[in-house]
């Protein structure tokens, strides 16, 4: 009886390790007025278009993240507008946290910090594309 | 003046008319057996009734939802960073001022803009 008990208290645990808002998803998007390529899900379009106005988000990039191993991460949308995301020491109580910094033509632009919540996704606001914008989201996974 | 002579002197003065203990002990009577009323004027209800809607209104629409806040901060001249959280999009925002339009042009990664120097120093293309 121990030797089934065993395995499946390991993969009980081992699923209890993985917290919220240690994986995490970061993409890049292009807002614009015109449905053109691979368009962002309808939720987070409603959620997008409140922020920045536009009608359509199309998906450039999209990665998924595991914090856990704790190593930057790059999400290279377009090589003239990219991100790097380095996951934060914290205690073993405490939510998992990222650092991020916004790179522009290969220079920083911006940086800051931010908590991984679930059904709280990240914006940011980037350049002008075009007739759109460039917009970074990282949301939990 | 001691009690008795007190008395005395308050039923000269206000003399009690007849009937009057009995009729003020039976409207005594009649007010206790009435159940308690709040007989507040509508115009104080209807008052009440609104500043009580204002307030759950106004809790509702400055609720905060216990996220922690991003944090932004520029690195470069020109470039401004704000952090927010939107309500209407439940999401955190971090807006960016300054930054110049990204173009399709060739940009500093691009091999077309490398100097390629293994390339002899009689090329045409050198200066």
């Amino acid at each position: 009886m121990m030797r089934l008990l065993l395995p499946l208290l390991a993969c009980v645990l081992l699923m209890g390790s993985a917290r919220a808002g240690d994986q995490i998803w970061a993409g890049l998007f292009v807002g614009e007025n015109w449905p053109v390529g691979r368009q962002a899900p309808p939720g987070l379009t409603e959620r997008l278009r409140e922020v920045f106005g536009y009608r359509h988000y199309r998906m450039l990039k999209g990665d998924n993240i595991d914090l856990r191993d704790h190593r930057a991460h790059w999400t290279v949308g377009r090589p003239d507008f990219f991100m790097r995301i380095d996951a934060l020491p914290h205690g073993p109580s405490e939510p998992s946290h990222i650092g991020y910094e916004i790179f522009k033509d290969g220079f920083p632009v911006a940086r800051g910090r931010y908590v991984p919540e679930p059904d709280t996704p990240l914006f940011i606001n980037g350049p002008d594309f075009g007739r759109g914008r460039l917009i970074f989201v990282v949301e939990t996974r | 003046m001691n009690d008795p002579q007190l008395k005395t002197m308050l039923l000269e003065t206000c003399p009690v008319k007849p009937g009057q203990e009995a009729r003020a002990w039976n409207a005594l009577q009649e007010r206790m057996q009435k159940p308690a009323s709040f007989a507040l004027p509508w115009r104080a209800l209807l008052g009440g009734a609104v500043a009580v809607s204002c307030a759950v209104a106004l809790a509702v629409h400055f609720d905060q939802p216990s996220v922690a806040p991003v944090s932004a901060s520029s690195q470069a001249p020109g470039i401004f960073a704000t952090a927010f959280y939107s309500r209407g999009a439940h999401a955190q925002v971090v807006w960016l001022n300054g930054l110049d339009p990204a173009t399709d042009g060739p940009t500093y990664m691009d091999p077309s803009s490398q100097i390629d120097e293994s390339a002899p120093a009689h090329s045409p293309n050198s200066l």
